[in-house]
């Protein structure tokens, strides 16, 4: 359904300097599967999305390489008009910034149906309702008849975020891009949606990219992890076997960060230090410099994607 | 001296349920009463000076109305609250002022709630000119020292919110509402945007300030285990009620009403043990 191959991606930064935000990166996402995608702010994940649907401005992208299809359907060099008819119906998006991608001054059942009409331009008023009416049902709205009307500032944090995923599923799309769908909904609704989604995986074949920085959620959702950090890929592979006995150090302080619901009452871990910028990466591996397990070969030479297993990936000298 | 840092008393807000005209013009034949949403439906709590007190609750439960109706955002339609032993909803405008120096907010959207073109110098400096503070060392060794408080190095002032990642633009946005030096903070989703790693940093800074000034939280969030690490007190909202106060050691296995043991047991299960599938 989706396939990225050997994609790395250099985007123009402030006076000049070359940021090379995604390196060699090569992922795949089957039909009927969801793929999670993990790491700290700033490692890339957005921006893959974005590559995704070709939605980085032109004018900001220095270098592309490798490639990225769609059912088989090259989206590296297709135009923009190719691109809008993907959009939407075959591919719905989730936005990470809720306010950012809702029109203030839209009600909340226009900016649903205007991703009907846009794609279904013969449909009558009554059936583009229903749609948005089902849409907004599914994705986890309890009353949606009370909330058609209100604007987005009316509606909860996490209201705003079930329109953006009822604006992803309106279309009944194949494949659905979430970028942190459900950071403002509380447990038990994520718990609903998530079971919702995968519902629609398991049973009408839909593919999913599923970002998130909770791996409990990923585990929830997701069949494989993809472990993103500073525009590489650490680890990738089955779910169960990445969050059991994860093979990267970095996977591992990521869940010792993780919130825990274990009886003893104790502050998650901080991971030391911050992420180096993607135009000062250090030299050998990228989590070097805040690595605890680093060894001298670790600062000199980057270690390249070694297949520990079916399916099962990792890059580190270890 | 008063016992309490704030107290609350039967809080009420509700809002009218926005309806398209076709509809309010049917409602007004049939002489329905406009549908209204009870966001805060009779709330009275307490936080005691040095405490972290959480509040949980499903989305749309009521937890951000109140926070902004305690800072004055919203106007309640009944009920008080008391902040030393002030009214704020009663307050004149300089009792106000004095009101909100000692009661500052963090906001959910670090992106949001910086305006990009003002430098982080003219961001930190706008509370002191409001309340017309000069610093005897000077602005920028306050601000510096400020800064250095909530982890964020010292070439910080002249540069932009684009400039900084999510984390450090909470810290910015925490920096800022610490520059009164507050008794009280309303922490509103203040780490639900971060990811986890960034998360476990600003959780560790909010025990430390708590620690080494004294001061109270209020902590605003969905997340099950984040507010039961942080917070010594929790307080459950539902459809706009308290329905449980608990200590957090006690919260996973003491907390009794149905609505509580729902919220935790979908946090373990997606935490813990993940669903069913
Ligand atoms: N339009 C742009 N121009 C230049 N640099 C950019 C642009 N968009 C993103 N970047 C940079 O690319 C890197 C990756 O950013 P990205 O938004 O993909 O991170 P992320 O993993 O989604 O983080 P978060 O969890 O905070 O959403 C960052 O260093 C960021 O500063
Ligand atoms: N300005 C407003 N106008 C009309 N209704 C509002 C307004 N603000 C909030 N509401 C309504 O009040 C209720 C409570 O909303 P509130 O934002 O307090 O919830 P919340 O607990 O913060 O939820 P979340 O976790 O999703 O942020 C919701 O039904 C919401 O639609
Ligand atoms: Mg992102
Ligand atoms: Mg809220």
């Amino acid at each position: 359904m989706l396939k990225i191959d050997n994609y790395s991606l250099t985007l123009k930064g402030s006076n000049k300097v070359s940021l090379p935000v995604l390196e060699n990166i090569s992922l795949k996402v089957d039909k009927g599967k969801c793929l999670g995608i993990a790491g700290e702010s700033g490692s890339g994940k957005s921006v893959l999305a974005m590559s995704i649907l070709g939605l980085l401005p032109k004018t900001s992208i220095e270098h592309i390489s490798g490639q990225i299809y769609i059912n088989d359907k090259k989206i590296t060099n297709a135009s923009e008009k190719e691109l809008n008819d993907i959009r939407g119906k075959e591919v719905g998006f989730i936005f990470q910034e809720p306010m950012t991608a809702m029109n203030p001054l839209m009600k909340l059942k226009e900016q649903i149906a205007e991703v009907v009409y846009a794609h279904k331009k013969e449909i009558n008023s009554k059936d583009a309702d229903e749609a948005v009416i089902k849409a907004l049902s599914r994705a986890g709205f309890k009353e949606p008849l009370k909330f058609l009307d209100s604007y987005p500032h009316q509606l909860s944090g996490g209201m705003r975020q079930r329109a953006m995923i009822a604006m992803a599923l309106v279309m009944n799309p194949k494949l659905i891009i979430a970028d942190e769908p459900t950071t403002a909904i509380d447990a038990e609704l994520q718990t609903e949606i998530l079971t919702e989604l995968r519902r629609q995986i398991d049973n009408f074949g839909l593919s999913m990219l599923f970002i998130s920085h909770d791996l409990g959620v990923l585990r929830s959702i997701s069949d494989d992890i993809a472990i993103l950090y500073c525009g590489n890929l650490l680890e990738k592979g089955p779910a169960n076997l990445v969050l059991k006995n994860p093979k990267h150090p970095y996977t591992a302080d990521l869940i010792a960060a993780l919130p825990r619901l274990t009886l003893e009452r104790k502050l998650p871990s901080p991971i030391k230090g911050t992420l180096p910028s993607p135009n000062n990466k250090p030299k050998g591996c990228v989590y070097s410099d805040r690595c605890k397990k680093a060894k001298d070969i670790c600062f000199n030479t980057r270690p390249p994607l070694k297949e520990i297993g079916n399916n099962y990936f990792v890059t580190c000298w270890e | 001296m008063e016992e309490y840092l704030l107290k609350v008393e039967n809080l009420c807000k509700s809002f009218v349920v926005e309806k398209s005209l076709k509809k309010k013009i049917l409602s007004f034949f049939n002489k329905e009463r406009p549908e209204a949403v009870k966001a805060l439906d009779n709330i009275s709590f307490n936080i005691k000076s040095g405490e972290i007190l959480g509040i949980l609750g499903e989305s749309g439960s009521g937890k951000s109305t109140l926070a902004r109706t305690l800072m004055g955002i919203h106007k309640p339609d009944s009920g008080s609250a008391y902040l030393l032993g002030k009214n704020i909803f009663t307050a004149n405008k300089t009792e106000k002022l004095d009101i909100y120096k000692n009661m500052q907010m963090v906001f959910q959207d670090p992106y949001g709630s910086l305006d990009p073109r003002m430098n982080i110098r003219q961001i930190l400096s706008e509370p002191l000119k409001i309340h017309n503070i000069i610093p005897k060392e000077g602005i920028d060794n306050f601000l510096n020292k400020s800064l250095e408080e909530v982890g964020l190095s010292k070439d910080s002032l002249d540069k932009y919110p684009s400039e900084f990642s999510g984390g450090q633009r909470q810290r910015i946005g925490i920096c800022r509402a610490l520059i009164l030096n507050p008794k009280l903070i309303i922490a509103d989703e203040a780490v639900s945007a971060l990811d986890v790693s960034v998360q476990a940093q600003i959780l560790d800074l909010l025990v430390k300030l708590k620690e080494k000034r004294g001061i109270s939280i209020i902590f605003i969030s969905h997340d099950v285990a984040v507010v039961r690490q942080i917070s010594s007190r929790i307080i459950l909202l539902y459809h706009g009620k308290i329905v449980e106060e608990i200590d957090s050691d006690r919260l996973l296995s003491d907390a009794k009403h149905e609505y509580s043991r729902k919220l935790i047991n979908a946090a373990l299960t997606l935490r813990e043990s993940g669903i069913n599938r």
